[in-house]
């Protein structure tokens, strides 16, 4: 009789510490795998995302930004043409 | 009315006439003078007039100049490519400019004296040579920064492109070839980008010398273009994305190319 109520309290034992180690498994998981899905490139898109829609939205992201360069390049053609007022005293 | 009399009155109205017109005149600084006959009167009228158009064209040069350097802060704080010493080093010193040209207009603005304002005004035509260095040199930087992120992007695009014509069924040799022409392009604009970086970092204002102002101004050409080659570079890299996109069968001529029109 002991011999059966040590091994029932040796099975709700490890049973019990089965659930625990589990539960206690997954909310790691969770945040990781989160972060795994936020890595995105810098047009928006998933770096493994080869898909038309992220191609064309890649294509966008280049295209304003070389728009952005010719602003920039149009700002240092001025800064090398830059007139002072003229002081008077 | 006897002639003498009349003779008398006119050398007394010549004599006291001058003395009237000082007196009219020292109300205000701004004060109109009519006669013309004092010359102390003129003078302190003309010098008034002096200061009061020498501070206008300072102030107007102080502002023309705040307003770029705030401007090109802005830009230079948002630059994520560059060094970040340098970066850190040419913010310091486009704040430095801002803050030294706001104290030189406060003290111009408090001048009273035509003397003293002379002095404050010529340090405003003097710092003009910080001012005409820094802002190409923070302009250059700010366009080298972008090239490296048009870069990034564009890497980011071409390795997408490299996996769809890998897993396509056909082999499009015009498109490898441009994926090949527009990966050289890249990496040349890069090259480009770091030379602009390292011909301009190291300038310093030549406060005067001759010598180091046309080696200031030869370097900062060679950035300007190098900036330029590094444009022409996107600009033919960007052909080639088009061609393997078309190759590919997709279709950006409703997004990216509107964008590159409209911004």
């Amino acid at each position: 009789m002991t011999k059966w109520i040590i091994g029932v309290i040796v099975v709700v034992l490890v049973a019990g510490g089965a659930w625990w180690f589990i539960n206690r498994q997954s909310p790691a998981a969770g945040p990781q795998s989160n972060a795994q899905t936020a890595t995105t490139t810098a047009s928006g898109t998933s770096p493994s995302d080869t898909s038309n829609a992220a191609l064309v939205q890649d294509a966008a992201a280049v295209d304003a930004q070389m728009s952005g360069l010719s602003s920039d390049s149009s700002s240092v053609d001025a800064s090398m043409q830059d007139k002072p007022v003229t002081q008077s005293y | 009315m006897q002639p003498k009399h009349l003779l008398a009155g006119a050398v007394i109205a010549t004599l006291l006439a001058p003395a009237l017109a000082f007196a009219q005149a020292g109300a205000g600084v701004n004060a109109s003078v009519t006669t013309g006959t004092n010359g102390a009167t003129v003078r302190g009228t003309v010098s008034a007039d002096a200061i009061t158009n020498a501070k206008a064209r300072a102030d107007q040069e102080i502002d023309r100049r705040t307003s770029s350097l705030g401007a090109l802060l802005t830009r230079v704080n948002a630059m994520a490519r560059v060094d970040a010493s340098f970066k850190a080093t040419l913010a310091t010193t486009i704040q430095n400019q801002i803050t030294a040209l706001s104290n030189l207009k406060a003290t111009i603005d408090a001048d009273s004296t035509l003397s003293t304002l002379k002095v404050e005004v010529q340090s405003v035509t003097k710092s003009y040579r910080i001012y005409a260095l820094v802002m190409p040199q923070a302009a250059i930087s700010a366009a080298a920064d972008r090239v490296q992120t048009i870069a990034g992007l564009m890497t980011t695009l071409s390795g997408k492109l490299s996996a769809r014509l890998a897993s396509s069924t056909t082999v499009d040799a015009a498109a490898s070839a441009a994926l090949t022409d527009a990966n050289a392009k890249i990496a040349d604009a890069q090259v480009q980008a770091t030379a602009a970086i390292g011909h301009i970092s190291g300038l310093q204002p030549d406060n005067g010398d001759k010598t180091t102002m046309a080696s200031n101004l030869a370097a900062l050409k060679l950035a300007r273009a190098d900036i330029r080659v590094a444009q022409q570079d996107f600009v033919a890299a960007r052909k080639d994305f088009t061609t393997i996109l078309n190759s590919l069968h997709v279709s950006v001529s409703a997004t990216s190319s509107a964008n590159v029109q409209t911004q």
